[in-house]
């Protein structure tokens, strides 16, 4: 049974009977465990609609791109709203500021997300995801700025 | 229940496998999707909520812009050569089974599903690994730049 010792910060992790310093554990398994992303940069930023089916798509990539290495040194860094975003803060205000500092902006494009846009009723609120796309499209024209990609993802719908 | 997601690169295909008896069609999305459908209005709303954080953030604002207008714009980007949208792309990838039988466009289906596993996410890293170096290039001329400024 796996266990974690200690609270806040984790100290060590019990395994059954043997009990696992956390710093070992983190230096020798780095590359396998989220990153704790000290810098506030990202490689990549998700853009998408809050549904079951997004969501784990977003995860399925996630996981697949915080495995990888950049440039033989540089573990790939993604904003991903649900590991990055800390409770208690302003939700807009805290993706928006991590796109500040998002090098490639990945929309999911559902229909979900495209359903929500073309109702005109919509019009009169904010909608979290155009907001994203409007930012990354203002940020990709901005020199300077580390946006220097969009990689739309499309997603079809299931029958 | 299956997703499929389709990456720009065209054979860059993104699969989820949430369940199972369940044949996904990317088509929907395209079929339905006109441009037009979208209001030719500005959602303003989100265009305050967007200044008022570029204005904390000591950015120029941004100019107003329809909902239809961003979502092509989004929707054109890194769109194939030749290709006038994603629309016309995805139906050309669709076009050769209509000769096919049902069973054969199920079988189609699951092994390009399953193509679609393996190559899973490569692509936007793809991307990922091209900005990077651009990252890294633009920084190095940036340092060179700053350099002879100095001297």
């Amino acid at each position: 049974m796996l266990q974690t010792v200690g609270s806040g910060a984790i100290a060590a992790i019990r395994v059954g009977k043997l009990r696992v310093d956390a710093k070992f554990v983190r230096s020798r398994f780095s590359v396998l465990l989220p990153s704790a992303n000290q810098s506030g940069n990202f490689h990549g930023f998700f853009s998408y609609r809050h549904s079951e089916f997004a969501a784990n798509a977003a995860e399925a990539v996630y996981r697949y791109l915080t495995l990888q290495v950049l440039g033989g040194r540089d573990k790939v860094e993604v904003f991903y709203d649900r590991v990055a975003l800390k409770g208690g803060l302003a939700f807009d205000k805290g993706f928006m500021k991590a796109m500040l500092r998002s090098m490639v902006v990945i929309p999911l494009i559902t229909p979900d997300a495209l359903a929500r846009m073309k109702r005109e009723e919509s019009l009169l609120e904010i909608d979290h995801v155009l907001l994203e796309w409007w930012l990354a499209l203002y940020l990709l024209d901005i020199p300077g700025y580390p946006v220097l990609r969009i990689a739309p993802i499309l997603c079809g719908t299931v029958r | 229940m299956i997703g499929l997601l389709l990456l720009p690169a065209g054979i860059s295909r993104v699969a989820q496998v949430l369940g199972e008896d369940q044949v996904l069609s990317i088509q929907d999305l395209f079929s339905e999707l006109k441009f037009t459908d979208f209001p030719d209005q500005i959602n303003v709303p989100t265009l305050v909520r967007l200044n008022q954080f570029l204005m904390d953030a000591k950015l120029p604002e941004v100019q107003g812009m329809t909902v239809r207008a961003i979502v092509q714009r989004m929707l054109k980007i890194n769109v194939p050569p030749g290709c006038q949208c994603w629309q016309v792309y995805n139906s050309q990838c669709m076009a050769n089974v209509d000769h096919l039988s049902a069973e054969q466009r199920r079988i189609k289906r699951v092994l390009e599903l399953q193509r679609v596993v393996v190559n899973c996410s490569r692509p936007v890293f793809g991307i990922m690994q091209e900005a990077y170096q651009e990252m890294h290039t633009n920084e190095l001329a940036q340092g060179r730049t700053e350099k002879a400024k100095v001297r």
